[in-house]
């Protein structure tokens, strides 16, 4: 949420308004993961070798940031919220 | 029930890897991206979020430190954010407990929908088709 305001309610670009959003996960989600830890929820066998392939894809997706336009980064960025939108109200719809 | 079978290494590397080139190319997305498939493979939905976490937070520092090191942004950036983060993060979980989940996935719907057919420039089309 933090990215979409950035970006169309102050008008930052994109790559700005993404490393912001990145810095601002951090404290609250280290806080969260800390706490499922204690209360045992993670999978950590699953969740490592994630972790490691992730690390490869941060590479390779953060050296794309760098090559692609801004406004591409935003269109692609909406398309995914798109997606994640067509996959709730389905969710809705078959609860409902 | 999740049951790990041969090759869920492999599968799980693969989405390690989807997670972390959305979370590098467009700064966030990589959590949503990994949640539904960890669910899809089985794992109740507090070990998924759980998990998920384990793998994007980490992942989440890395790219943030690439975007600070290529000179995308500032640390200065993030401290207008900081308060109202924090009052938002206590308002929400005041309120979250208070509201049907129905109504909270609902209006976070529409935000995404709005968002995205924003962010992708379809809103402006659909406008002006009408």
């Amino acid at each position: 949420m933090l990215l979409v305001c950035l970006t169309l309610l102050r008008g930052m670009d994109h790559l700005r308004a993404s490393g912001v959003n990145l810095l601002f996960f951090l404290p609250t989600g280290g806080l969260s993961l800390w706490l499922h830890h204690r209360h045992g929820l993670v999978r950590w066998r699953l969740a490592l070798p994630a972790l490691l392939a992730g690390g490869a894809g941060v590479l390779l997706g953060s050296w794309g940031a760098g090559l692609l336009p801004q406004l591409l980064l935003s269109r692609l960025f909406g398309a995914l919220l798109l997606g994640l939108a067509a996959r709730q109200l389905w969710g809705l719809k078959k609860s409902g | 029930m999740f049951v790990q079978r041969p090759g869920s290494a492999a599968r799980f590397c693969l989405y390690g890897f989807a997670a972390g080139a959305v979370c590098g190319l467009l700064g966030a997305g990589g959590g949503l991206v990994l949640l539904p498939l960890l669910r899809r493979r089985g794992l109740p939905p507090a070990q998924a979020h759980a998990t998920a976490l384990a793998v994007m937070v980490p992942l989440t520092a890395l790219s943030g430190w690439l975007y600070l090191r290529g000179g995308r942004f500032a640390p200065a950036d993030l401290l207008p954010f900081l308060p109202g983060g924090l009052a938002g993060a206590a308002a929400g979980g005041f309120l979250l407990p208070r509201l049907s989940p129905r109504l909270l996935q609902g209006l976070f719907s529409v935000f995404l929908l709005y968002s995205g057919l924003r962010m992708t420039g379809l809103l402006g089309l659909l406008a002006g088709l009408f």
